[in-house]
């Protein structure tokens, strides 16, 4: 990922708005996006989701489209070649939700953002009475966070973060689609629902055995291999054990279901599945 | 001189040495009948703190008179280290110091019987003279500390700066944002706050002050555990901030904080926080709180602070300090030099040379500029 392609685009922007109105592009229409939250719940699970995909990622892109909120990281592999695919139902978390993407038939914007900056803003909302988002131009395109906390009067304290983000033409678009499933040689470790996960280093092998896992059968190598033979072959995959714990131990959604995929000798895939919102995390296997 | 605190004293004690030991590096204690008094003073010299304990805060006080010494920050903070441990387990604590010892006795006496006894050694026999007026044509807001620490936790811990901007309907805190780094990679964050929030608000005009905000949360630990309100004086950018703290009856204290010089002060209501112009005019980055480490400096700065610490509170008026600062600032200059405004009448050239007998002698300047 990188900012700096997209610098182009900035001075795209008319320079002549001047706060609170919605950025304007001198691309064929104007960008807007505006969203409201009011219960604390909806505030609090949004943070953490954003919490989540702050431990794995620094840059990601924000794509807002009429009924989805998406947070994609999208890692080049010389970086590692992790990505995740973060998708919030907006009607779930938002009261009040309007936006206007880049044209009638693209009606959708994407962002580019530093998501440690969104988290800290999103910090002083924990205990808020409202959370407005929106798309702004100030010196630079800004998301800004308007936070409306309780205080000791009848007027609110109100506390708002500018978040500077980039806007990621229309032509780079392609690199934030949703990622394809690839296809699993099989949805678990083994056919009987074990898992082994292993840790190896030059002193010590420690493997923790997991059993009577679910197996959902999805994938579509499952249906012929399940009619064969009984006993499948293991698969593997090796990956960074930073990564994998980063990403375990920072997850804060607190999913009601969890799916982990393996591609032989190629990745892990995690699939959290909660009420309004779905987080997928990608990770590649390195060579061992 | 010679002090007990008692045990439901100590603890506040102990957090006023904390919120000390957040400014400064050194402790200058001074024992007068009026009770007894701690300062310190940043190594930049744009923040001063002045404890008054009266002899009231004591069980017993006896005064040294004359009692004028300095001793390390970090030595003091050996024997308050932990505050949950002040509270629970001392009863009262010592404080003794002879005028011809070169030692601080502080004793804690534990539960159990344990007594803890630090001699903390006194590095010179020196005092700290501010010149700094508290109740000139100054603004001051009164507000509860809650709502102080409240409000600064919405900025980033990477914020060292803020600005407060105050009218008759509204007070707004937002952080300060200078050339570096990239302003446009970086989030600004307001603050808006209802005057009816503050418990005195009392404003002579409306002003954009800009300060450090360590420091101020060196207030914040002072006030916040007591649970007491804290009053905001200020005037003019380039002005010292100063905070008051009043624990009652026994404990007050002032920290007097240098803010940042405004230049284009006419533009400064209408064209908001901060408009190109002045982001030329300002030093790149203001850095008041960093200690020094250069030897030559420090060398450089006791110097200062034995010739010009002395000078008599009189010498300074406040509009000549004014004018004078003014004069003084040139685009480009090192940032301590303009940032230290000049409460302490230390930091600043012109004062020096209208004061020291030979303008070509010392002054922490000289070194600032090798430095730089």
């Amino acid at each position: 990922m990188n900012l700096g392609r997209t610098v182009n685009v900035s001075e795209n922007i008319s320079c002549d708005q001047q706060e609170f109105v919605l950025v304007v592009l001198s691309a064929p229409s104007k960008m807007k996006f505006r969203g409201k939250m009011v219960e604390i719940i909806c505030i609090q699970q949004f943070t953490k989701v954003v919490a989540t995909v702050a431990k794995v990622a620094k840059i990601v892109a924000l794509r807002l489209s009429p009924s989805h909120l998406f947070l994609v990281l999208n890692e080049q592999v010389v970086n590692g070649g992790t990505s995740m695919w973060c998708s919030l139902s907006q009607d779930h978390f938002f009261n009040e939700y309007n936006m206007e993407g880049v044209s009638a038939e693209n009606n959708e914007i994407y962002l580019e953002l530093t998501i440690e900056n969104l988290l800290r803003a999103l910090k002083s909302a924990h205990s808020a009475k409202s959370l407005k988002i929106k798309l702004t131009k100030k010196r630079v395109p800004c998301l800004t966070i308007e936070v409306e906390l309780p205080s000791l009067v009848s007027a609110s304290r109100i506390v708002i973060h500018d978040v500077p983000v980039a806007v990621i033409p229309r032509r780079l678009w392609d690199e934030f689609q949703e990622p394809e499933m690839p296809d699993f040689d099989t949805v678990s470790a083994s056919r009987e629902g074990e898992m082994t996960l292993t840790v190896e280093t030059d002193l010590v092998t420690v493997k923790t055995y997991f059993k009577d896992l679910d197996m959902s059968v999805e994938g579509k190598n499952v249906q012929s291999q399940s009619n064969s033979s009984d006993c499948l072959p293991w698969v593997e995959a090796r990956v960074d054990i930073r990564k994998l714990s980063q990403f375990l131990v920072g997850q804060q959604v607190n999913p009601l279901r969890v799916i982990c995929n393996i591609v032989h000798n190629r990745m892990i895939h995690f699939f959290l599945l909660h009420d309004d919102l779905s987080l997928q995390y990608f990770l590649p296997c390195i060579a061992s | 001189m010679k002090g007990i605190i008692p045990g439901n004293n100590v603890k506040v004690f102990g957090r006023a040495i904390h919120a000390l030991a957040k400014i400064g590096e050194d402790i200058y204690i001074e024992s007068e009948e009026a009770g007894l008094f701690l300062q310190t003073v940043n190594s930049a010299r744009s923040a001063y703190a002045c404890l008054c304990l009266s002899p009231h805060f004591f069980a017993i006080y006896e005064e040294g008179s004359g009692i004028k010494w300095k001793v390390a920050m970090k030595s003091c903070m050996m024997a308050f280290k932990s505050l949950t441990s002040l509270e629970k387990n001392v009863d009262k604590c010592c404080l003794e110091l002879g005028t011809n010892e070169d030692k601080l006795i502080v004793q804690l006496h534990q539960k159990h019987g344990m007594v803890k006894t630090f001699y903390i050694p006194v590095i010179e026999s020196e005092t700290l003279q501010a010149v700094f007026q508290k109740n000139g044509s100054a603004s001051t807001l009164t507000a509860q500390s809650r709502l102080m620490s409240d409000g600064i936790q919405n900025f980033q811990a990477s914020v060292e700066e803020v600005t407060l901007s105050v009218s008759p309907d509204k007070v707004t805190l937002c952080n300060f944002v200078d050339d570096e780094p990239d302003p446009t990679k970086v989030v600004h964050t307001a603050l808006s706050l209802e005057p009816e929030e503050f418990e005195n608000y009392q404003l002579n005009h409306c002003a954009e002050i800009t300060f450090c905000l360590k420091e101020f949360r060196a207030v914040l630990t002072l006030s916040e555990g007591s649970n007491v309100p804290v009053s905001i004086s200020f005037e003019d950018p380039g002005r010292p901030i100063i905070f008051s703290v009043k624990i009652e009856p026994d404990l007050e204290a002032d920290f007097v904080l240098a803010t940042l010089a405004d230049h284009n002060k006419g533009q400064l209501s209408s064209s908001g926080s901060s408009s190109p112009q002045r982001n030329i005019n300002k030093p790149t980055s203001v850095v008041v709180s960093r200690p020094r480490k250069s030897l030559n400096n420090k060398h450089a700065q006791e110097v200062v602070s034995k010739q010009a610490l002395h000078l008599p509170l009189t010498s300074t008026s406040p509009s000549m300090e004014h004018k004078e600062m003014e004069e003084y600032v040139v685009p480009g200059t090192p940032p301590s030099k303009r940032f230290c405004s000049m409460f302490l009448g230390l930091s600043q050239p012109s004062q020096f040379t209208s004061m020291a007998p030979d303008p070509d002698e010392v002054l922490a300047e000289a070194t600032d500029e090798e430095e730089s």
